[in-house]
């Protein structure tokens, strides 16, 4: 039974793979400018731009360039970049840490303010405490994440200099400094997902609290604080996760703009960089690529379930 | 006792955000007829002044009026709102119903191009779909628009099918009325409320998009304002001129604040299933 | 010692006279290391490879080509110790300097510069191989001595070996170098981190005795302009160039922080297709040019810094330059006259392209369009991306009007040559038999007289002809650390750091 579930959720999820790649390719087929012009700059003349084309391929019949394209992909391999002529998916591995980083810590940030701010709602329904959640998820889900951090430069990197304005330092040169420069960025990502997860966790906590099991639990006597936070919680998370889950895409793309606002060099704006210079197998490649990572993403959310809701497992 | 406490809290959050949503709609269409000044006109020797009397929100790198520029950048992100919500609907609402309806392999191949679109993160969806057709505000609303359609066509597809089943349905079913008269006559109708719900939604969703994309050089172009253009300008005069990145932001927030608090009052009103 | 003592003391001096004691340079001292902001990640390593700025910014520390130039665009020897020209200006002799040495200990030979000059040649591959397709014929009769024979005369070809396109790469070296660079420059490359940072170190057998002063540089990516400048506030960064106009006050404010302006040989303008109508009527564009406050973009688009140009020439050009400021003046009455006359009384409507990726030139096309729209001229705006404006403006010919600006080249023939009557780069749908036969004659000639009294006729029929609306020769704006000095801003694109030094540390 669970064996061939997750054969179809496999084979859906390839399904998908394989829309995602026509989409990716037929939309950027429109796209004007010429490749060849760009890498050879403007004062090349035409019999120069006409050599380049040929090596880059962009001469060949459509179909010719989508088999091309899939076939390298089922190699492992995205395409070379036309600006930075190196193999796409290397850029992708130079860069993913820091869109990583920023999407993790930005999940925790999200996690750490919503999950107990949910918690603390439901528990105390109808107090102070309970609309002050409620105000700040609506805010929350309002306020534009780039605007968040444009707020966040101005406060804590100009007024005050306890932060940088932007740029970033790897892990590996100074895990503090690491930490510091993605302090804001993350916080900017971070607030709409803790506003979602906070009125979502709210109210499947409401939901849960009237069911059997846990009027069970406190007709045995359970003091109250265990019931709310042990039998309730754990139940209560699956809605909360689900989405968490259908937030990576939204998550994946807030953090291209962020990292535009606080020059951090990853995905994001690699995917402007490329974008910007019709680099076209970078686009391919890099919509491709984070298309996919969204899909497995969501794969992994819904077999957590599992782990979450015993009862799921029985079924 | 707490359901009637909630009942009238919800009463008050719709009436709010009703008013809300009828101001920032009075602002916009005067915005696209009268502004105190002209919202585009560059006046050099009166840039980066903070706000006076004359200039209530200040004025930019240009020395145009921040203000004008508030109203007219309302008018564009409501037009772009509209516009792409209304694609994300019909669209969206006519691939569902066709789907829910139809089944078979129209329904299989419908959904897993939703399945594909939804994969893509929205925003990048949008960007590399404004790259192809190049920027502007008409092209970032189309962007945004096609964004949109999976909610709206997954959202009428599931209530499609649950009503097609339904008494009333195959009642009239069987008095001969063909499919397209029962689809268009009694099944849509019923699932207009969470259409409604969602839209209201959506146009939240499409004023943070739209003012990405022009933060991002893709959306609107200049001289026109639109709120994402100008919080871009803004960034180069921080310490300089903060008012530039303070007011758009602000009027961003509370239009969207403004749409969310409508959609959860119309779910209230309108979805009962979500009750 | 006694000379840091001597300069300490004259700092001490200075402080105590007056506010300029800073802007006095002290002495050359060697060591140190300085951080300069690169304003994008390169596009390569490859000097013969790419057509970016931010690769030569880069790359000239690491090569030398076999002329060099200075801040005044002299040129000067650069690997090439001096060389002859032929009397019927074909045939180039140069002498190289003994015993340079590329950084990986191979020395320096007359082959060297043959597999170099034809890879700057190479169609297809290199951006500026038709600056090179005049070379007949390189030949190598001794390990120092190249002789490169033209198929036609040119005066212009010796500055076309000063770029830091001109770079002489070591035989064989191939497409590796976009990665891995080589060169006889003073600075050795050690390592490039993507989106992240450039080292360099100190090439301690560079041939000019003493050079350079640093131990290491270290180029940081930022695109971002504020982040720049914050860096810079922060002490992360020693040098940026580009400090955005607005800016400059609130960092001289900084004490420890110094900030410099320097004329650049770059021009903007707003481009006129003077192929399409109503822009072939030359009363229009004159009117264009009336109808613009140049003076009010000088200050909206760049804050002031900079010098208004009335034709496609620099002043720092110096002896070729005239200045055609007042040929004319801001005047609205005279300029709708002059659309009457036209037959455009009542303006008419058109569009006008701004370049996404540069900020100063798109601020001048809107506080243009701004302009216009009082003489009745209704201009729309559209931002092109670097490659739509590229395909639109430069390939196809197809814009009515753009604001965009070019780098000087080191001769004034060169620059000009934009100009001519179905040349690649003229996206001006400019015609005139005169400025073209007269570009011609300055070409082939050697005589300098004679080539500076034509070049400013070119200037002038520029000029009377309103082929564009000239507007800015941009200053460039370079903040430091205080203690950083010996930084020139060189006449072509990208940089050098060899005389540059830290006086503390």
């Amino acid at each position: 039974m669970r064996g061939t579930d997750l054969l179809a959720r496999a084979a859906s999820v390839a399904v998908t793979l394989v829309v995602v790649s026509i989409f990716t390719f037929l939309l950027l087929r429109v796209l004007p400018g010429d490749p060849a012009l760009l890498i050879l700059g403007a004062e090349s003349p035409g019999d120069t731009l006409a050599e380049m084309r040929r090596e880059l391929g962009t001469d060949r019949p459509l179909l010719v360039q989508y088999g091309a394209w899939v076939a390298s992909v089922a190699r492992g391999e995205l395409g070379i970049s036309i600006r930075h002529r190196q193999p796409v998916l290397d850029l992708i591995i130079e860069r993913l840490p820091v869109t990583l980083s920023l999407s993790l810590l930005a999940l925790l940030v999200a996690l750490a303010i919503g999950l107990p701010l949910g918690v603390v709602a439901a528990a105390r329904r109808g107090t102070v405490v309970d609309y002050g959640a409620l105000a700040f998820s609506q805010l929350g889900q309002a306020i534009p994440p780039f605007w968040l951090g444009i707020m966040l430069i101005l406060a804590f990197a100009l007024k005050l200099r306890w932060l940088p304005t932007g740029g970033y330092e790897p892990w590996s040169d100074d895990p503090a400094e690491a930490l510091r420069s993605l302090a804001m960025p993350s916080l900017a990502l971070g607030v709409v997902l803790a506003a979602q997860i906070a009125r979502m966790q709210r109210s499947s906590m409401l939901d849960v609290m009237g069911e059997d099991f846990v009027r069970t639990a406190r007709a045995k006597g359970l003091p109250e604080s265990r019931v709310v936070y042990w039998h309730t919680l754990r139940n209560a998370l699956i809605p909360t996760v689900t989405v968490v889950g259908l937030q990576v895409g939204s998550v994946l793309g807030g953090a291209i703009i962020i990292e535009q606002i606080f020059a951090l060099p990853g995905l994001g704006r690699l995917v402007l960089f490329a974008v910007v210079n019709r680099d076209w197998p970078l686009i391919q490649g890099l919509v491709f690529f984070l298309a996919a990572l969204t899909v497995v993403l969501n794969l992994l959310v819904d077999l957590s379930y599992a782990w979450l809701d015993p009862r799921t497992r029985r079924a | 006792m707490t359901v009637v406490a909630e009942g009238r809290r919800l009463g008050r959050g719709a009436v709010a955000s009703l008013v809300a949503v009828a101001l920032v709609a009075v602002v916009a269409l005067v915005g696209m007829v009268y502004t105190p000044h002209d919202p585009t006109a560059v006046e050099i020797g009166k840039r980066l002044k903070a706000p006076t009397v004359e200039h209530p929100f200040g004025t930019d790198q240009f020395g145009r009026d921040i203000l004008s520029r508030l109203m007219r950048g309302a008018s564009i992100a409501m037009t772009v709102a509209g516009l792409s919500v209304a694609i994300s609907v019909s669209v969206g609402v006519a691939i569902g119903a066709l789907a829910g309806y139809v089944g078979g392999w129209f329904d299989e191949g419908a959904m897993r191009a939703m399945d594909g679109l939804l994969a893509f993160p929205a925003l990048l969806l949008a960007i590399t779909v404004v790259a192809a057709l190049g920027p502007g505000h008409r092209n970032a609303a189309i962007a945004i628009g096609i964004v949109g359609i999976p909610v709206f066509a997954r959202l009428t597809r599931s209530v499609v099918l649950v009503l097609a089943s339904r008494e009333f349905v195959t009642a009239v079913e069987a008095q001969g009325a063909g499919p397209a008269y029962v689809l268009v006559r009694h099944i849509l109708p019923n699932a207009m409320g969470p259409v409604i719900v969602q839209a209201s939604l959506a146009v939240g969703r499409a004023i943070v998009a739209e003012a990405s994309l022009s933060y991002l050089g893709l959306g609107t172009q200049p001289p026109l304002p639109s709120w994402g253009k100008m919080l871009q300008e803004a960034q180069g005069y921080l310490s300089l001129a903060p008012w530039m990145a303070v007011v758009p932001g602000v009027a961003v927030a509370v239009t969207v604040l403004a749409f969310n608090l409508l959609g959860d009052a119309l779910r209230d009103l309108l979805d009962p299933r979500l009750r | 010692m006694i000379s840091r003592l001597i300069a300490a003391l004259a700092a001490l001096l200075l402080g105590a006279a007056g506010a300029t004691a800073a802007d006095t340079p002290p002495a050359p001292r060697p060591g140190g290391a300085v951080t300069v902001a690169a304003l994008a990640n390169p596009d390569g390593l490859d000097p013969h490879r790419s057509p970016a700025d931010s690769t030569f910014i880069i790359t000239m520390n690491i090569f030398d080509g076999l002329v060099a130039t200075n801040a005044r665009g002299e040129l000067l020897p650069g690997l090439a110790e001096r060389w002859n020209i032929s009397g019927d200006g074909l045939t180039y002799t140069f002498e190289l300097r003994r015993g340079v040495t590329f950084h990986d200990g191979k020395p320096l030979t007359s082959a060297d510069v043959k597999y170099s000059l034809a890879r700057m040649a190479e169609k297809g591959k290199s951006p500026h191989a038709a600056d090179y397709a005049i070379i007949a014929r390189v030949e190598t009769p001794s390990p120092t001595t190249v002789v490169i024979t033209l198929s036609r005369p040119s005066a212009r070809f010796l500055s076309d070996l000063a770029y830091g396109w001109a770079a002489i790469v070591p035989e064989g070296a191939g497409d590796e170098l976009a990665r891995k660079p080589i060169g006889t420059g003073p600075f050795r490359f050690v390592e490039w981190v993507p989106d992240s940072h450039v080292k360099l170190v100190k090439n301690a057998r560079y041939f000019v005795p003493g050079r350079p002063y640093l131990d290491e540089v270290l180029f940081k990516v930022i695109p971002d302009e504020t982040a720049r400048v914050t860096a810079l506030r922060a002490g992360e960064i020693d040098i940026t160039e580009r400090v955005p106009p607005q800016m400059v006050d609130e960092l001289r404010a900084n004490r420890s922080l110094r900030v410099e302006t320097y004329p650049s040989n770059t021009l903007s303008e707003l481009a006129i297709n003077a192929a399409r109508k109503p822009f072939d009527d030359i009363r229009v564009r004159r009117a264009l040019f009336h109808a613009i406050d140049r003076a009010a973009v000088l200050e909206g688009a760049n804050f002031g810094y900079g010098r208004l140009i009335g034709s496609f020439m620099a002043p720092i050009i110096g002896e070729y330059y005239v200045d055609l400021n007042g040929r004319y003046p801001h005047d609205l009455a005279k300029a709708k006259a002059l659309l009457a006359e036209a037959g455009y009384p009542n303006g008419f409507e058109t569009t006008l392209y701004l370049p996404q990726p540069y900020p100063d030139y798109s601020a001048a096309g809107e506080i243009i369009a701004s302009q216009l729209a009082r003489v009745g001229i209704r201009v729309r705006l559209e931002t092109l991306e670097w490659g739509q404006w590229l395909e639109r403006v430069y390939k196809q010919k197809d814009y009515a009007l753009t604001a965009i600006g070019h780098y000087g080249r080191l001769d004034p023939i060169t620059l000009l040559e934009r100009f001519k009557t179905g040349y690649n780069a003229n996206y001006f749908g400019y015609s005139n038999p005169e400025f073209d036969r007269l570009l011609n004659e300055g070409d082939v000639t050697h005589d300098r007289a004679k080539r500076r009294a034509i070049v400013r006729r070119l200037q002038e029929l520029l000029s009377e002809d309103a082929a564009c609306v000239f507007l800015v020769s941009r200053d460039a704006i370079v903040g430091f650390q205080r203690d950083v000095w010996g930084y020139a801003e060189l006449p072509i694109p990208g940089n050098r750091l060899t005389d540059v030094y830290r006086a503390s540390r």
